[in-house]
């Protein structure tokens, strides 16, 4: 019973987390799918979904999308309307995008190898105590 | 009725039920045109690939409408407390002033009627 409830707790932590962690990275995410080609909301959820393995899922585009506009990161490039009367804005990376995609990558890989090292050494510190 | 149109009734009364509970999270706040119908497009273009999607294939591909609404009222200018403190206040007031203009008609218009009987009176006296 105890258990069930850690687990729940622990899933709701993991959860958390995730959630954080992905608010954060999703402009990013979305800068970078972006610079490959230009795309329109779904697409960009399916993309990153598939590059990912289907670890990486984007609920949260719709605001990020809008807020990467009102930034100029990205621009709508064209409207497209599908057979069954669908309209898709495809979106496109600008050049003040790139830019920040370049700036904001480079501050994750250092902000990343920085949690990195600081877990890995904590480990090793632990390994060495119970030695 | 055709299987397909079913099936389209169904992902209607689907998306319909996902857009409600958005909006039901959103605290009286009207969303932008463009969130909804991103948001709207989606899901389309999710059941166009995935006819046979249930409610909680929605929620596994798009998140918990909480979770949307959530986001939405957190990066939502209107969201800010004290404007949205502001807006009520405002309608309060709105609120206030129009009883006072209800409340002042009728009492106009009562008072006109007593008039006219008034008058109506002195006409008949002087008869």
């Amino acid at each position: 019973m105890n258990s069930k409830k850690d687990d729940k707790q622990q899933d709701k932590v993991f959860n958390n987390f995730e959630a954080q962690f992905k608010k954060s990275t999703l402009p990013m995410v979305t800068l970078a799918m972006l610079s490959e080609k230009e795309m329109y909301a779904y697409e960009i959820m399916q993309y990153t979904l598939e590059r990912s393995d289907g670890k990486y899922k984007m609920p949260l585009l719709y605001t990020t999308l809008g807020k990467l506009q009102e930034q100029g990161y990205v621009v709508e490039s064209r409207k497209e309307v599908t057979p069954d009367n669908r309209v898709r804005i495809y979106y496109n990376i600008t050049d003040a995008g790139h830019e920040h995609l370049t700036m904001m990558s480079k501050h994750f890989s250092m902000m990343a190898n920085t949690v990195d090292e600081l877990i890995n050494d904590s480990r090793k510190d632990d390994t060495d105590g119970a030695k | 009725m055709t299987a397909e149109r079913m099936i389209q009734m169904e992902q209607n009364n689907i998306k319909k039920k996902y857009i409600k509970a958005v909006k039901d999270h959103l605290c009286s706040i009207a969303p932008s045109k463009d969130f909804m119908e991103m948001l709207s497009n989606n899901i389309d273009e999710f059941m166009s690939a995935n006819p046979n999607c249930t409610y909680d294939d929605i929620i596994d591909q798009f998140g918990e409408p909480e979770d949307i609404a959530e986001d939405y009222l957190s990066e939502s200018k209107e969201s800010l407390p004290g404007k949205l403190i502001k807006k009520n206040r405002h309608k309060k007031w709105i609120i206030v002033v129009l009883v006072i203009a209800l409340i002042a008609g009728g009492f106009y218009l009562w008072d006109m009627h007593m008039n006219d009987q008034a008058k109506a009176t002195i006409v008949v006296t002087v008869e």
